[in-house]
């Protein structure tokens, strides 16, 4: 079966830095792809080509058989690609009920009215249910968290981009999260999961991608990619020397 | 919410009623507060929703102004024609200058808009030199059919109000008004989450310039006389800004308020203190901007801080 998401020699510079030096990588119907790497491997910036707020120096972007490099973010996004930021970027003056049902509205193409129901019942599956008219300033960073996985799954999207959206938090919340994110896989959504808790992200993940200084040096299931040594040595190796 | 309904009502019976009542100074001065109001509530829709500031919002109101004395003088068409031409016109226009000037953020969108504001007035004074037609009048001006009625343009200028207003209020319900307000927030997080923010500038820009023209049309015929200094006056596009600041951005009521209460408190000082009504009007100005940073109006709903509750 042809991947859902395929990324194709993807290159990405800034000025002498290469961010993203020929990287390649499939997400297949139904998977959980996780990516790791150390900081500045080029992570983010994967994400930010995928999604079509950075277009690449080279190479291409393929979801459902077509081509999406150079596409507005706004098509990609109602096109089925979705993500959460690393920093969470909420709207700070809408409620968090608005905050979903704009992108419900917009994202997913639902009326006003079904888009407000639609927010309030992904708001309820990912436990946001008792704060959803509050501001976003007004829950907890963790609230934050789950609020930006709410927004990216009311665009209805059958990619869903995942940027460290477990960092600062307890183990007892990785584990609801990594919990939400095995629901959403049932459901049929494919995910990359971009992770530095190593022990979430080797729980979850189908298989593993590891990005070094732009190069993407290994790729398997994940203890594979554990024992791999140039992974130790690049990565793991701080931590598992 | 019967009551909002009652008051409204009420006082939609009222202004429609005034003219019967009221003559002369009155229906002048309510004319203007009204015109005023609209204006504002006009350049609220993109740079009170979206917060993109638009210094240049005069322009829509000078090109409304010489359509309409093409039409009406050199034509001889209705001023329903002009009306109409000069909505289409500046609505076009708005979307040829705002589908690349909206992809200027902050001060250079600011910039950009108050250039092209300064570079059509210039147009308007030279056209007529440089051509060697006789067509606009240049600094000599431009002087359209008189219409005496001043129930009139009291009443065009209540519509086009009541339509701008009615917009706003749309707007602030709808899908539109969220993608506008999200787009004052974060605009990447906008796009990312669906929204074309592109076609939602330029929307907001275009209805709000339509409406601009209207007005220019309808105020230029009132007066009868025009030049490009009169009509595409920066002094116009800071009184829009200065009304919105001081009622609240990005609210239905904040403009009209704001309009209202600057325009009444400045003819009330004019009046009685011709020679520092300025700088009494700059002190009272300054006072709501330090005491209501919100505006009049976002004080009064917003301003209290939201209890903060940890979840
Ligand atoms: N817009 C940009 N302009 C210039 N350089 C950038 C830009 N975005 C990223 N970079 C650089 O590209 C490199 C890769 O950054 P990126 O954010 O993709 O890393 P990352 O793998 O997400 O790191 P982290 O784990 O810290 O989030 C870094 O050196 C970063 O400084
Ligand atoms: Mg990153």
């Amino acid at each position: 079966m042809a991947p859902l998401l395929e990324v194709r020699k993807v290159t990405c510079r800034f000025g002498a830095l290469e961010a993203l030096a020929d990287v390649d990588f499939q997400l297949r119907e139904g998977e959980i792809l996780g990516i790791i790497g150390p900081n500045g491997a080029g992570k983010t910036t994967l994400f930010n080509v995928i999604t079509g707020s950075i277009r690449p120096s080279a190479g291409e972007v393929i979801f459902q058989g077509r081509k999406i490099t150079g596409e507005r973010p706004y098509r990609i996004c109602r096109l089925g690609i979705a993500r959460t930021s690393q920093i969470a970027r909420p709207f700070p003056g809408l409620t968090v009920r608005e905050n979903v049902l704009i992108a419900a509205a917009y994202g997913k193409g639902l009326s006003l009215d079904r888009a407000r129901s639609e927010a309030g019942e992904i708001l309820t599956s990912v436990g946001l249910g008792a704060v959803a008219d509050l501001t976003p300033t007004a829950i907890s960073p963790a609230s934050r968290r789950r609020l930006e996985l709410a927004r990216a799954l009311a665009t209805g999207p059958r990619a869903l981009l995942l940027d460290e959206n477990m960092a600062g938090l307890t183990s007892g919340e990785i584990g609801e999260m990594l919990g939400l994110l095995n629901g959403l896989r049932e459901r049929g959504i494919s995910m990359v999961v971009v992770e530095h808790i190593i022990k979430a992200v080797m729980g979850i993940s189908d298989r593993i991608i590891v990005l070094d200084h732009g190069h993407k040096i290994a790729e398997g299931r994940p203890h594979e990619v554990a024992a791999d040594p140039q992974v130790v040595v690049a990565y793991l190796g701080r931590r598992y020397a | 919410m019967n009551l909002r309904i009652v008051i409204g009502l009420t006082s939609c019976a009222a202004l429609i009623a005034l003219p019967l009542f009221f003559g002369g100074y009155a229906i002048r001065l309510a004319t203007l507060t009204i015109m005023w109001v609209g204006l504002a509530t006009c350049w609220n829709l993109l740079s009170g929703y979206a917060r993109y500031i638009d210094f240049g919002s005069v322009v829509y109101f000078g090109i409304g102004s010489y359509i309409a004395f093409l039409v009406m003088a050199r034509l001889e068409q209705s001023f329903w024609v002009a009306l109409i031409l000069a909505a289409v016109a500046s609505g076009l226009i708005a979307l040829a200058i705002g589908i690349p000037t909206l992809r200027l953020k902050g001060a250079y969108f600011a910039i950009a808009t108050f250039a092209f504001a300064e570079a059509l007035k210039q147009v308007a004074l030279e056209w007529d030199n440089l051509t060697g037609m006789s067509l606009l009048g240049g600094s000599h001006g431009a002087t359209f059919p008189i219409n005496t009625s001043s129930a009139f343009f009291y009443y065009v200028f209540l519509a086009l109000t009541a339509g701008i207003l009615t917009i706003t209020i749309l707007t602030e319900r709808s899908a539109f008004g969220y993608a506008l307000k999200a787009i004052a927030q974060d605009e990447d997080a906008a796009e990312g989450v669906g929204v074309n923010t592109a076609r939602a500038k330029a929307q907001a820009y275009a209805i709000s310039a339509s409406f601009l023209g209207m007005y220019g049309a309808t105020e230029s015929y009132w007066l009868t006389y025009i030049t490009p200094s009169s009509v595409f006056d920066v002094h116009i596009t800071i009184q829009m800004v200065i009304m919105t600041l001081l009622g609240g951005m990005g609210t239905v009521l904040g403009p009209a308020v704001g309009a209202a209460f600057l325009y009444l408190v400045s003819e009330m000082l004019w009046a009685r203190f011709l020679y520092v009504y300025m700088a009494m009007v700059g002190l009272i100005i300054i006072g709501v901007i330090l005491f209501m940073p919100q505006g009049i109006v976002g004080s009064l709903r917003g301003g209290f801080p939201k209890p903060h509750k940890e979840a």
